[in-house]
């Protein structure tokens, strides 16, 4: 398990240091502009493609967790890590800390970026980047780094037995519908957190057990 | 004799096809076993089967861990199976990390015997580097069975005419081995036994009986099966 979790960072930090370098040299260079650059012609383009590269790497690291956890299963690096004989729901497990990381990173990241892009707004103009989310930070982290990555994995298994050519989009949808209803009627308080923790690791847990019965 | 592994009623297919419909095979110690078959006779769906690659589609592969012990079964992996990022150094780290019984010493030791450079991405290896890299990394631990698909693929001929004293040099004594091969002439002097597969049965055969009783090589006997399978 531990040589499993050890692989997980190593896999992130080789797969996503350069961007990661990158947004730290982005942010530097923001922190250095002075705030009247917005009202230089020439440095538009600059700041708008600052932004642009703000949100995608947000928007991506958002989504990361949960497909590091569903590409284990594609063909091309799987039989590399099967060989090793880590049964799946401990590969599962392992791959959480390891988006976890990378999500907690982007998030500060995006939100280091909106601070330092809001200093180039004038009155007269947009705001070149922010994000606003559908939770607060942190409940936002936890359904990105964890519930999103499990339900998703969970029934992209599930359908990989009975329909495989659409199993993304069907694992898509029951997702999205399990998240909207824990968004309108999650009070998040400890019943909540209990509650969702032994859904999440039954979902965990069986998913592995799909995933070593009828995978390959 | 000890067996690692049996196979029992083993069924698998694909899209509808199978290839195997109720194999029997008995995979015991210390035997070097040669794989022969067509292309598309199941060499590497066997091979992949008694690794746990695959499930079966019905039976059961038996692995007896009590005599394979900690270490298990090695399986000479293809280099397509890395990540695109990952070096050569990758690779030894990686196999490190999870099999306690790989020897980083001896790996890294064969790879400057063949000139592989540790720093290098294993996807600008030539192929015949890749190869060897995945071999050193099977031979370099100390399992009880070792399973190869096609070790020679891809490697020059020099090589291949040295694979034989490279594996005898490299493997622990006692280990058994499973190689699906088309170098017959090259490799049949290692095998004890051999597992001829065609039309989803498999035919197990030791091949001192096979040069003593045929009086034949084995790939002569392979082919003359292989002949009798076409004409029938």
């Amino acid at each position: 398990m531990l040589a499993m979790l050890k692989w997980e960072i190593t896999k992130t930090v080789r797969r996503l240091g350069w961007i990661c370098i990158g947004y730290l040299l982005l942010l530097c260079l923001l922190w250095v502009l002075p705030a009247g650059a917005g009202r230089i012609g020439w440095m538009q383009p600059l700041l708008l493609t600052s932004s642009t590269f703000l949100a995608l790497g947000a928007f991506a690291g958002m989504l990361y967790p949960t497909w590091n956890m569903v590409s284990y299963f594609s063909k091309d690096s799987y039989f590399m890590e099967r060989l090793t004989g880590v049964p799946y729901w401990k590969v599962m497990l392992a791959k959480l800390p390891a988006g976890a990381g990378e999500l907690l990173f982007m998030m500060a990241a995006a939100r280091a970026g909106e601070a330092l892009m809001a200093k180039f707004c004038v009155a007269s103009s947009h705001g070149y980047f922010s994000m606003n989310l559908s939770a607060s930070d942190p409940v936002f982290f936890l359904e990105a780094a964890v519930f999103v990555p499990v339900m998703f994995t969970f029934f992209y298994l599930l359908f990989s037995e009975r329909i495989k050519s659409f199993r993304m989009f069907a694992a898509f949808l029951p997702t999205v519908i399990l998240l909207t209803g824990i968004n309108k009627n999650g009070d998040f308080g400890w019943k909540f957190y209990t509650g969702a923790a032994v859904l999440l690791a039954l979902m965990l847990w069986r998913a592995g057990g799909i995933a070593s019965k009828h995978y390959e | 004799m000890d067996e690692l592994l049996q196979m029992r009623g083993v069924r698998k297919g694909y899209g509808g096809a199978y290839i195997f419909q109720n194999l029997d095979l008995t995979v015991s110690k210390g035997r070097i076993v040669g794989l022969i078959g067509d292309n598309g006779t199941g060499k590497t769906t066997l091979l992949r089967l008694m690794a746990g690659l695959i499930p079966p589609d019905d039976g059961e592969v038996i692995r007896q861990e009590s005599i394979l012990g900690k270490s298990g079964i090695s399986y000479l992996a293809d280099s397509s199976w890395f990540y695109g990022w990952m070096k050569v150094r990758d690779a030894v780290s990686f196999y490190s990390n999870f099999y306690q019984d790989f020897d980083v010493n001896k790996a890294r030791l064969l790879l400057q015997e063949s000139s592989i450079e540790p720093g290098k991405k294993i996807r600008h290896l030539s192929a015949g580097e890749a190869q060897r890299l995945c071999m050193i990394l099977a031979v370099s631990r100390k399992a009880g069975l070792y399973l190869m698909d096609e070790p020679a693929s891809g490697m020059d001929p020099a090589f291949k005419k040295k694979l034989k004293h490279f594996l005898l040099s490299c493997l622990p004594e006692g280990a058994a081995v499973i190689m699906a091969t088309h170098l017959l002439k090259d490799l049949e002097t290692l095998f004890d036994d051999v597992i001829l597969l065609k039309g989803g049965e498999a035919l197990c055969l030791r091949t001192e009986e096979i040069r003593e009783k045929c009086h034949k090589s084995v790939e002569e006997y392979y082919l003359e099966v292989r002949n009798n399978a076409g004409n029938a």
